[in-house]
């Protein structure tokens, strides 16, 4: 196999102060593991803040990285799907998606994009729940909340996730490619998964090291959390029977 | 029929009447598009008819097993009201998924130009 093209996707709504800090570690694995091309994709989400300054000034004194401004807030769902869009035009072997905000450490980047490369699945998720991950178990609400979505996946697609809402995954050309035309719109974490499953790729649980968020709140607050909860049932219930394209369609689009 | 039963007739029919002649004057100054008005003059027409035939909307209410056959109309005013309501929800998602479409591809392309203006300027 000649050099691996390996794209992270990297959703940033109002990250002008984790960008920095997050580059040099991008750039540490891309020295730790050189027989692979890593291209980071910044996904500026209509940030409010300074995101696209930061983008702009960084960009162009390195290269080695690319990024692209959404006109405006699409949310995170749509984010990551318009850099799938762009990993498949770049035809990357292994596509991941990483949070800007810190919890996602670049280093473990090589062991989920490993897990696909090597083919022994076709969505590697990073895991902090199954043995040997680690680090950031949030509040015990979250975790809670967590372990309801795995035993909805598994009672409703008999698929088994503990680490449901982590959002570190790594796609296989062919998901991605699949991801790129059909990606849930509101809960993409949970969500994704239905289509996934229902569509027999193969989904691992790779453990994985994740770190306290250094900026920013998560996106589901304590406060929100059982609105929430009810939301992605419902839309994992509907995922469950909504009209999916077959195989055929899904090359094609 | 009184002349008291006259007055609900009369009115449901300058109603229906006034309903149908906005919406057709608003497709007329293409303040409405066709695909939306579908709906609404179909309603008027339908409200208009049943308003001059009593004897339709008498047949119609007995059907339903409704004593008072006015307000077999407003059932009828209320499933119409409902559908538009359903029609409106399909539109809206069709303009989200092409609004967000554009916004992703506008993306893109922002992104490509920026790159082929590096690699012209390098």
């Amino acid at each position: 196999m000649s050099r691996p093209k390996i794209a992270i996707l990297i959703p940033s709504f109002n990250e002008e102060a984790s960008i920095p800090r997050l580059l040099p570690e991008l750039r540490a694995l891309a020295r730790s593991k050189a027989e692979w091309d890593f291209l980071p994709v910044f996904i500026n989400d209509g940030s409010l803040d300074r995101t696209a300054e930061v983008l702009e000034r960084e960009g162009a004194q390195a290269g080695d990285f690319t990024w692209i401004h959404l006109p405006v807030n699409l949310g995170i769902g749509r984010a990551v799907q318009t850099g799938l869009k762009l990993a498949v035009e770049l035809d990357a072997d292994v596509t991941l998606q990483l949070d800007c905000d810190g919890q996602h450490l670049p280093s473990e980047v090589p062991k989920l994009a490993a897990s696909v490369l090597e083919q022994r699945c076709d969505v590697a998720v990073g895991s902090r729940y199954i043995a040997g991950g680690a680090g950031n178990v949030s509040s015990r609400a979250r975790q809670a909340g967590t372990l309801y979505f795995s035993w909805l996946l598994r009672v409703l697609l008999g698929v088994r996730i503990l680490d449901t809402t982590s959002g570190f995954r790594a796609f296989s050309r062919e998901v991605t490619a699949f991801l790129a035309s059909h990606y849930p719109d509101d809960y993409p974490e949970v969500q994704a998964y239905v289509f996934l499953a229902r569509k027999r790729f193969r989904i691992l649980e790779v453990p994985v090291q994740m770190r306290e968020r250094e900026h920013g709140a998560s996106s589901i607050t304590r406060f929100r959390s059982l609105y929430y909860m009810i939301k992605v049932t419902l839309a994992t219930l509907l995922d469950r029977v909504r009209r999916l394209p077959t195989l055929e369609e899904r090359t094609l689009s | 029929m009184t002349e008291f039963e006259w007055r609900v007739s009369v009115a449901s029919i300058l109603g229906s009447l006034a309903l149908l002649t906005m919406v057709a004057e608003l497709v007329r100054r293409n303040k409405i598009r066709e695909r939306y008005a579908i709906l609404w003059l179909a309603t008027s027409l339908v409200l208009l008819v049943l308003s001059l035939k009593r004897s339709w909307l008498e047949a119609l209410s007995h059907l339903m097993g409704i004593h008072y056959p006015p307000t077999a109309l407003f059932l009828l005013l209320m499933a119409f009201v409902l559908l538009i309501l359903i029609d409106y929800s399909i539109a809206l998602t069709k303009q989200l998924t092409k609004i967000q479409k554009l916004a992703q591809d506008q993306g893109l392309l922002e992104r490509r130009v920026r790159e082929l203006e590096k690699a012209k300027n390098a």
